[in-house]
């Protein structure tokens, strides 16, 4: 088909007379000069010069990725550290009662964390959150000035705990910190709770030792901790003073 | 280790020259496309069969097409030169006459972009290349028919003329025509109708208006 319509457009007469005109040949010095240029030329697709390239190629590709996935694996991984640490939501009851002195590090460092990790840990968050800061909740006893030397013999404590406190507090917000200077304070809290090695009480242990004091302790925390660590307190509150009477029950 | 790869390229160019020499007495013809890849191998053999089958035909191609020989001879090297360097990079995806040609017409309008100075006059001695493979028993109508042809080929316009060419010297369809010099198939079609017809109108006219 496209050679019928060639044929239209050839004629045998102009093809013949331009064949006897067109008798031109290359000059032998051209000739002689592009031979030449192709003879050197170097050898640059010869598969020899260019087998061990690819192996390499591809030896360096994956020793490199091997390379990357070993040192992201060894990599310190701070925030996984800190929700280790971090003792799980109560759902019914609760064994072993925190101590008061570092609960409200521990709400705030999971207040400081980021929102999405908020969201994986409703349970532990809702209570945190509901929590007051410690040196707030401390007990104010109301009359009495043995009263108001216990909760103030039980300060030290407390000024430890604020310590923790400091740590998980406003410093450590985002917007206080960098990630970086976060990972490392919330490393330190953690620290410093595994060395405690003991649950986190409601009240120190110097209030404790009275009744009274110990009594109006957690009656002034009934609104700011949950019911359950409440009960918890009175639970152990009636174990160690089973002949306590409750003041308004009479 | 470089004494062998020395001594394997060498081999094979050897089995490459002798099966080159041997090829047409077996009535078999490399094809363009396997001497340039047999080339990309590194045999130089298979570039001069390659070469020798082209270059005339190339020459005068670009000879008529740049009517300045020093001119044409700089484009044929540039040519050639690009087609070698080419070599690694070649594959055999169109018939290799159409892409030796498609360089040449590029390197041609390069030479048109970069150097006017083949506009300037005509420097390709018509009288000379028409008559100077004259032969006694060639009689003078047939003189005059060549030289009214050499004359008319320089007169058309540059798009014609290389059409007709590229149909006449590299023997290339209206297809490849039209891949070659990247326009349409009518538009290749109707320049070489046109570019026919006026050659041999110049042929067949008596008078020498050319002259006039």
């Amino acid at each position: 088909m496209t050679n019928d319509r060639d044929n239209i457009t050839a004629d045998p007469s102009v093809s013949a007379t331009y064949r006897q005109l067109a008798n031109e040949t290359t000059p032998a010095s051209l000739d002689e000069k592009v031979l030449h240029r192709a003879a050197a030329l170097p050898r640059a697709g010869s598969s020899l010069g260019r087998a061990w390239m690819k192996p390499v190629a591809w030896a360096a590709t994956i020793g490199l990725s091997l390379a990357i996935v070993l040192e992201m694996t060894q990599l310190p991984q701070a925030p996984l550290d800190i929700d280790a640490v971090t003792p799980p939501a109560p759902t019914d009851a609760r064994p072993a009662p925190a101590p008061a002195s570092l609960e409200p590090a521990a709400a705030e460092e999971s207040r400081s964390t980021k929102p999405t990790r908020h969201r994986s840990e409703t349970g532990a968050i809702e209570e945190s959150k509901a929590q007051p800061m410690v040196p707030a909740a401390a007990p104010e006893p109301a009359s009495a000035p043995e009263a108001k030397r216990a909760p103030e013999a039980a300060r030290p404590k407390v000024i430890e705990s604020t310590e923790l406190q400091e740590l998980a507090d406003g410093d450590l917000t985002p917007a206080g910190r960098s990630d970086a200077a976060y990972g490392n304070a919330a490393l330190a809290v953690s620290a410093k709770r595994m060395l405690l090695e003991q649950p986190l009480a409601l009240c120190p242990e110097t209030v404790r030792e009275v009744a009274e004091d110990w009594y109006q302790c957690i009656e002034a925390q009934r609104n700011a901790v949950s019911p359950a660590r409440i009960a918890a307190e009175l639970e152990e509150f009636q174990k160690r003073f089973p002949n306590f009477e409750v003041p308004g029950t009479e | 280790m470089a004494q062998g790869v020395t001594t394997a390229a060498n081999t094979a160019s050897l089995c490459s020259r002798v099966a080159l020499a041997y090829a047409p007495r077996m009535g078999h013809v490399p094809d363009d496309g396997a001497l340039m890849l047999r080339y990309k191998d590194g045999d130089i053999a298979a570039f001069e069969t390659l070469y020798r089958r082209h270059n005339d035909a190339l020459y005068r191609y670009l000879l008529r097409l740049c009517r300045h020989r020093e001119s044409a001879e700089d484009i044929f090297q540039e040519v050639w030169g690009k087609i070698i360097k080419s070599r690694d990079n070649y594959r055999v995806t169109a018939k290799f006459t159409t892409f030796l040609y498609r360089v040449a017409h590029n390197c041609f309008i390069d030479h048109l972009r970069r150097n006017k100075r083949h506009a300037n006059g005509l420097e390709f001695d018509v009288d000379q290349h028409a008559g100077s493979n004259d032969q006694p028993d060639m009689d003078t109508e047939r003189l005059l028919a060549k030289e009214r042809l050499a004359r008319a080929l320089l007169d058309l316009p540059d798009e014609q003329r290389d059409v007709f060419l590229l149909h006449e010297e590299a023997g290339l369809s209206i297809d490849e025509i039209a891949a070659v010099t990247g326009s349409k198939r009518e538009t290749a079609k109707s320049r070489l109708r046109y570019a026919v017809n006026k050659l041999r109108d110049a042929i067949s006219e008596p008078v020498n208006h050319y002259d006039e």
